[in-house]
């Protein structure tokens, strides 16, 4: 492969990361009071610069580089896609916000870049070495934006427990790949699992499998699915409202894309049936606590981190249901759409919760938002709309994501899918409550009380259109989902 | 020299492994449990180079040793960022403590 070829590959994530880099030098000689747009203005060109050539790159046929460290397959550069899309939304959301908190505002749009550069990177990545290399470029730099909030309590917790946890599974993960080299003495995804199910020596296949146990560990861990959850709800909690927007879905979605990748390489070498009845279980565990968790909570990011948990559920349901129908060449079509869904209402959710808050203040708790649809009608009705979409109400992208993952599991006609997808529907109903129960906290008016009309800044109102606009198109029309896609 | 082989090698980065994974859980100063995390990162790093040295590096192949130098640069990242994270929270409160960590609930 030529050298050229290879660097022109990976160009989108060398603009992220020189992006990175040239907003840090640009913040130290300008002054203060341009600071903020200037650096949305360079991020946001930086990563649109990386959307285009990322599309120019795109390759009806999967290409490796650098001796097959990087893959560029239509997979790979849909979850790129999603990543650039949350990563613009995610910097718009926190151009007012983060003046009213931090004094470094060029670290904080730097480091959104970073993260961006290692999710992209993460989804690209097709070896043992780059993917774990961007795992951690991914997560040291989401560690630092939990806690940017210096002097909050809430948010030091946020981020030493994020590093923590993270990094504990993190040396789970590396010990499931040492001993995959143990195994194989291979990196690549490819060669390991051509060398797993060829040379089946007790030996080899034992050590493997143990490595893959240990890895699907670490990936779980990432997604936030429920034996290993207990992590999220505080992380999001405590972090400041825009980054907590930015992991709910760039991190998500960068973890499920690696996942993905695992599934269709490495996790071939374990039986399909025993891994889809690992899964099933862990995917029915975590529809029900999630939901059920989210039941009970009485502050709003937390809800949204459960409900965050609830979602990862559907989208393993959908990962089953692909695994079922075609082991070995995933559709992974219904699970995209259903991210970028995902993103789409998430972000719009935060955007309003950030954006509808007053005197530096996030809104945070059901009293916070009690009348909310009064003092800015706008805001309320993409509130609606937002969490319409979460439950899964017809005529938005929610319930469209969730139609095709539900299709998904009933087309591959397995009985074990069908359960699946019963305790999915029924899990579905009971969100439905908590959805609503915010949306009848926005209109709930107080006694005696006028509310006065709030003003809201242009960006958080740009996102909410943004967000709405799209979240009903791809509601109702589907197909435009796909073309953005482009599978 | 029969004591130095593959299998006593990777006993002993697995029993390292523990202790780091045993420390983790257990210990209340936040500073020992990222000394913890250090020992797990090492433990990885035994075994990826005994896993070399005993299996692969006769054939010329080294991947394991280079696995290794990455392993360390990023423990590095992690060890500077959790130190940073520890100093905030040491100005806010004069302690590390993880049992103090109890803000959030639910």
């Amino acid at each position: 492969m030529n050298y050229f070829e290879s660097i022109f590959a990976i160009l989108p994530i060398l603009i992220l990361t020189g992006t990175a880099l040239i907003i840090l030098l640009v913040e130290a000689f300008i002054d203060k009071h341009f600071k903020n747009l200037i650096s949305l203005i360079l991020s946001v060109a930086g990563l649109i610069f990386s959307m285009y050539y990322l599309i120019c790159g795109m390759k009806t046929n999967a290409t490796e580089y650098f001796g097959g460290s990087y893959i560029v397959d239509n997979m790979g550069m849909a979850f790129s896609l999603i990543i650039s899309i949350v990563a613009i939304l995610v910097i718009f959301v926190s151009f007012h916000y983060i003046t009213k908190k931090y004094k470094n505002i060029g670290e904080y749009y730097s480091l959104i870049l970073f993260a961006s550069a290692g999710m992209i990177s993460l989804s690209l990545s097709n070896d043992m070495m780059t993917f774990f290399i961007s795992l951690e470029v991914m997560s040291i730099a989401v560690y630092v934006l939990a806690g940017l909030h210096r002097e909050n309590l809430r948010s030091n917790e946020s981020a030493v427990k994020y590093l923590i946890l993270g990094a504990f599974a993190s040396a789970f993960l590396l010990l499931g790949i040492a001993f995959i080299y143990g195994a194989t003495g291979e990196m690549h995804f490819g060669k390991i699992s051509k060398i797993l199910l060829n040379h089946s020596s007790e030996y080899t296949v034992t050590l493997g499998s143990t490595g893959l146990l240990f890895i699907l560990i670490g990936f779980l861990f990432k997604i936030g699915a429920v034996p290993f959850q207990q992590w999220v709800p505080d992380v999001y909690e405590g972090a400041p409202m825009s980054v907590t927007a930015f992991m709910a879905t760039g991190v998500k979605t960068a973890a499920f894309a690696i996942l993905i990748r695992g599934l269709i390489t490495i996790f071939q070498v374990i039986e399909t049936q025993t891994l889809v009845n690992i899964l099933s279980i862990i995917t029915v565990l975590t529809m029900i606590v999630g939901n059920f968790m989210a039941l009970i909570q009485d502050n709003i990011k937390r809800l949204l981190a459960y409900s965050g948990i609830a979602h990862t559920g559907y989208i393993l349901l959908g990962i089953i249901a692909s695994k079922v129908t075609s082991p070995n060449n995933m559709d992974i079509s219904p699970i995209l759409f259903y991210l970028l869904a995902y993103a789409l209402m998430n972000i719009g959710a935060f955007s309003v919760l950030i954006g509808g808050g007053s005197d530096g203040k996030d809104l945070e708790t059901f009293d916070d938002i009690r009348g909310l649809g009064y003092k800015n009608r706008l805001l309320g009705l993409c509130m609606v709309v937002f969490f319409f979409s979460l439950a899964g109400i017809p005529s938005t992208a929610g319930f469209m994501g969730k139609f095709f993952i539900f299709k998904s599991a009933i087309q591959s006609q397995s009985l074990l899918l069908y359960g699946l997808s019963i305790i999915g529907i029924l899990t579905a109903i009971v969100s439905v409550y908590y959805y609503l129960k915010i949306v009848v906290y926005l209109y709930l008016k107080e006694e005696k009380r006028v509310y006065e009309r709030q003003s809201v800044k242009w960006n958080y109102l740009l996102i909410n259109i943004i967000s709405l606009v799209i979240t009903l198109l791809i509601g109702i029309f589907p197909h435009i989902g796909y073309y953005i896609l482009k599978i | 020299m029969t004591f130095f082989t593959l299998n006593n090698c990777i006993i002993l980065g697995l029993i390292l492994f523990s202790i780091g994974a045993y420390g983790v859980i257990t210990r209340r100063n936040l500073l020992v449990v990222l000394m913890s995390l250090e020992i797990m990162f090492n433990a990885v790093n035994l075994i990826f180079l005994s896993f070399n040295y005993f299996l692969y590096y006769q054939e010329g192949r080294e991947l394991g040793q280079y696995f290794v130098l990455l392993v360390i640069a990023v423990a590095a990242a992690e060890a500077a960022v959790g130190l940073a994270i520890l100093v905030t929270i040491y100005r806010n409160r004069r302690n590390v403590d993880s049992d103090l960590l109890k803000e959030m609930k639910g």
